[in-house]
């Protein structure tokens, strides 16, 4: 087998066993690699609805895909999959750094976690000899201590680590697992279920390599990609400036969120930008993940204050917003400094910012008082209590803390007084990403219907705003009419995220970055496909790529939908669904349900699903060859 | 005075040892040695390595590239070339065999296999006179990972192989969009050169003492 290696390795936590399971051709190409075969496993391993995401029933599996490995620009991005413990559901999170080519180096495709270990472990991958390995040394310890004592312990330079810190030990349902120090899967809680198994890290080592079909015409794919991607603007910035090189205009369009969502625009946003980090001197050093030749990371220094001299990875665009502008907070180094402490404590940056801004806005209001807050004045841009908040999440040490590691969802619950409606999260359970959706509907229309909830890295429509010819292109293919490339507009929105959600499945599922498809375009179907042949040796053409990304979307469906998951929890936050955008070109643009549901009626025809209950149809489903999950499925809901 | 016996018994009395002391030594040793320039047998052409290990995002395309290259695989152990990374201080530095003017590897060499081929200036490795004692490995001022000891096909034991610089026209090079390693015309301005070799061996030195073992 070319491509793939075609061996999943499985780790029974519970029994302490380990064995490898083989699967075939037709099975990879039928759900492509990382994402999807992790999708796939999931719905197999987890086979009913309602269990408990901490308990030795949910599986937690890695993936890498068939690209990965090689020298296809961007393709070190590997994907974990898991129950998610914000949502109940199908909690995917995706992320980059060099754990991903290694494991793949190792000789396996996919990771799979079963049960739950008696006292803490780590698993130790050396090519064909794995062990679990006591971990009761690591307990406690932050994610960089883990990495270091990791290749202390196992005298291995270039040993690469995915590991939890303090936040997923005490299982903060949005804790991140960490590779390669600074690259999180961030999303929807992975990091506690690493956490509630009791695995503290995988540590890989893998010399065995990826073999190819057709070398040189993969080679020569590959190169003409990276020319397409060094030529590339977006690419380009996002080199030099880092994710967070796009605030400043953003923020000019009013769609740059701050203190939790009630403004679009500030004033001095020019310390959260990624052009200060470079001219303050605040940038170290530009760092790429696996193969990757935009190298849009960055490793920063934190040059005043009480902990200067400190350096972490990041900060990226959403935790300036997150952690910055969210919060009130206006200062470089303290942004520079909260990612160093996410990084650390092992949590996501977004949801943990969400979790403070919704803290300081219900004391604001009254809500929450000094007797909840230990005494702390928690008012909007009290960086202090920013810092203290994220160690007090991490280790569950206050009772805000503790309320504040449930997410806002169960916060709000829990607080009540309407404090639900400035939760910026939907009914699924996760906090929303830091992007504007009131002012850009092919958004909101793809958070609605994210599995995951509403995030902008399961699909994101950036094409919608046409900033740069090839956006404009694209959206006059995929619509008929160049005029589409406007946000305002809630035509035509169906159209473009189902085409965008195709080809996140299938470029997550082959390892590639989402920048190199779609903020850049540089890799389209056409050269994927194209080097994906090459790789393995068999002809997938591009419709059948997308094909597969489709088969991938229905099969997260399906697996909400036997969850209980309908229509109904296709929405979006109370405050963006009801509350104007108070500034700028945009003033007065909300989402409004009859918008909603009219992009939602559409986006559901489209992909053939019922209309009333936004459930996947039997006979769709069973036309993308997933017949026996539909029966799967069935057992506990009637399809239609 | 150094003769180059006497530099070759301090190498070799300096085997075993431990991997700082190697590498201090190796730093010493990069601080007096120019790299040498390649010219190419069909356009007459000086070509020579200019790194920026600054540029070095870690990406390790020129890896990738490298083991595609010598083996039609994507293995990573099989590369020439090793990206030197410190992941908790964002480091990283690509190592390659640079030819050197007064080459350590073949100044140990027990058995004379490793020469200069006087009109390329590549640095070679004579396979059938090759024991594969690792000496070279561990003696380059580059790190032990630029020379691998492989089985080779067509000879009978283990054999040290290193970068030929893919005869003239390195694959690495044209992967590494971010500008690190670079194959540029010699143009007699050989203290650039040297500048950066000498801050090279200064990040190496500084890695290895702060850096993950």
């Amino acid at each position: 087998m070319y491509g793939w290696h075609g061996r999943i390795l499985h780790v029974d936590l519970s029994k302490g066993r380990i064995w490898n399971e083989k699967f075939e051709e037709d099975f990879a190409v039928k759900f492509l690699g990382a994402r999807g075969i992790n999708a796939k496993l999931l719905f197999d391993l987890v086979p009913r609805p309602g269990i408990d995401p901490f308990g030795p029933e949910n599986c937690l599996i890695f993936g890498v895909g068939p690209l990965t490995g090689t020298n296809c620009p961007t393709s070190g991005r590997s994907t974990v999959t898991f129950v998610s413990p914000a949502t109940g559901m199908y909690g995917k999170a995706n992320a980059g750094g060099h754990f991903g080519g290694e494991l793949k180096q190792a000789g396996y495709d996919n990771l799979v976690f079963h049960g739950i270990s008696e006292k803490p472990t780590f698993l130790w991958i050396y090519n064909d000899t794995v062990e679990l390995r006591d971990a009761s040394h690591l307990w406690g310890r932050t994610v960089e201590e883990t990495d270091t004592a990791l290749k202390k312990e196992l005298e291995e330079r270039d040993l690469r680590v995915a590991s939890i810190g303090p936040a997923g030990e005490n299982k903060v349902r949005f804790a991140a697992v960490m590779n390669s120090c600074h690259h999180a899967y961030g999303r929807g809680g992975a990091g506690a279920v690493m956490g509630s198994k009791n695995l503290k890290a995988i540590a890989v080592r893998g010399t065995l390599g990826v073999r190819v079909s057709n070398p040189e015409k993969l080679w020569n794919a590959e190169l003409q990609a990276m020319r397409n991607l060094s030529k590339d603007s977006g690419a380009q910035g996002l080199h030099e400036y880092g994710t967070s090189v796009s605030v400043e205009a953003v923020n000019e369009l009013h769609a740059f969120p701050s203190y939790n969502f009630t403004k679009s625009h500030t004033e001095n946003v020019a310390p959260l930008t990624g052009q200060r980090l470079v001219e303050g001197g605040y940038l170290k050093r530009r760092v790429a993940c696996y193969a990757c030749t935009i190298g849009c990371h960055r490793f920063s220094e934190v040059l005043d204050g009480a902990y200067k001299g400190v350096q972490s990875g990041g900060p990226e665009y959403e935790t300036f917003c997150a952690l910055g502008a969210g919060c009130g907070v206006f200062k470089t180094d303290l942004a520079i400094l909260a990612s160093r402490f996410c990084n650390d404590l092992g949590m996501d940056t977004i949801s943990a910012g969400s979790v403070i801004q919704w803290a300081m806005e219900s004391f604001e209001k009254g809500v929450l008082t000094k007797s909840d807050t230990d005494g702390v004045d928690l008012k909007f841009g009290n960086e202090d209590a920013v810092l203290q908040l994220l160690k007090d999440i991490a280790y569950r040490r206050t009772r805000l803390g503790d309320l504040l590691a449930e997410g806002v969802s169960r916060a709000s619950r829990k607080i009540g007084k309407d404090s639900w409606k400035w939760a910026v999260a939907n009914s699924k359970g996760l906090e929303q990403s830091r992007v504007e959706t009131r002012s850009a509907k092919g958004y909101s229309l793809a958070f609605a219907v994210n599995p995951r909830g509403p995030d902008h890295l399961m699909t994101e429509t950036f094409a919608e705003f046409g900033t740069t010819p090839e956006a404009v292109n694209l959206i006059e293919r995929l619509t008929g009419n160049r005029k589409m490339a406007t946000p305002f507009t809630t035509e035509y929105r169906a159209e473009i995220v189902r085409w965008h959600e195709d080809i996140y499945a299938a470029s997550d599922s082959l390892g590639v970055c989402a920048f190199s498809t779609t903020a850049s375009y540089a890799l389209n179907e056409w050269n994927m496909s194209e080097m994906l042949s090459a790789a393995s040796g068999i002809e997938v053409d591009s419709a059948q790529l997308m094909l597969a990304g489709r088969r991938i979307v229905n099969l997260e469906r399906l697996f909400n939908t036997r969850e209980g998951a309908d229509r109904r929890l296709d929405d979006l936050p109370y405050r963006l669904m009801n509350e104007p955008i108070t500034s700028g070109p945009s003033k007065g643009f909300m989402n409004s349900k009859t918008e909603l549901d009219g992009m939602l009626d559409r986006y559901y025809t489209l992909h053939d699903w019922d209309v009333a209950t936004g459930m996947p149809k039997r006979s769709t489903v069973n036309k993308l060859g997933l017949e026996a999950e539909a029966k799967a499925v069935e057992q506990w809901v009637r399809l239609p | 005075m150094e003769t180059e016996y006497s530099i070759r018994n301090k190498y070799i009395k300096n085997l075993g040892d431990d991997v700082h002391r190697r590498e201090q030594l190796n730093v010493l040793h990069v601080l007096e040695t120019p790299p040498s320039a390649y010219k190419s047998k069909v356009t007459g052409k000086r070509m020579l390595w200019y790194i920026d290990p600054t540029k070095c995002t870690g990406c390790k395309q020129c890896v990738a590239a490298c083991s595609l290259t010598k083996t039609m695989r994507y293995e990573h152990e099989e590369s020439r070339i090793y990206v030197k990374r410190a992941e908790s201080l964002g480091w990283s530095i690509p190592l390659v065999c640079e030819q050197c003017v007064s080459a350590p590897c073949a100044d140990v060499c027990p058995v004379y296999a490793i020469s200069r081929d006087v009109e390329t200036g590549i640095v070679e490795i004579d396979l059938g006179k090759c024991i594969g004692c690792r000496l070279c490995r561990y003696v380059c001022p580059w790190g032990k990972e630029t020379i691998r000891i492989r089985e080779v096909e067509g000879f009978h034991g283990l054999k040290a192989v290193k970068c030929d610089l893919c005869g003239g026209d390195p694959a690495c090079a044209k992967v590494c969009i971010a500008g690190a390693l670079q194959w540029v015309e010699f143009t007699g301005d050989s203290e650039l050169k040297r500048t950066t070799s000498k801050g090279r061996a200064r990040d190496i030195a500084a890695m290895n003492v702060e850096g993950c073992i």
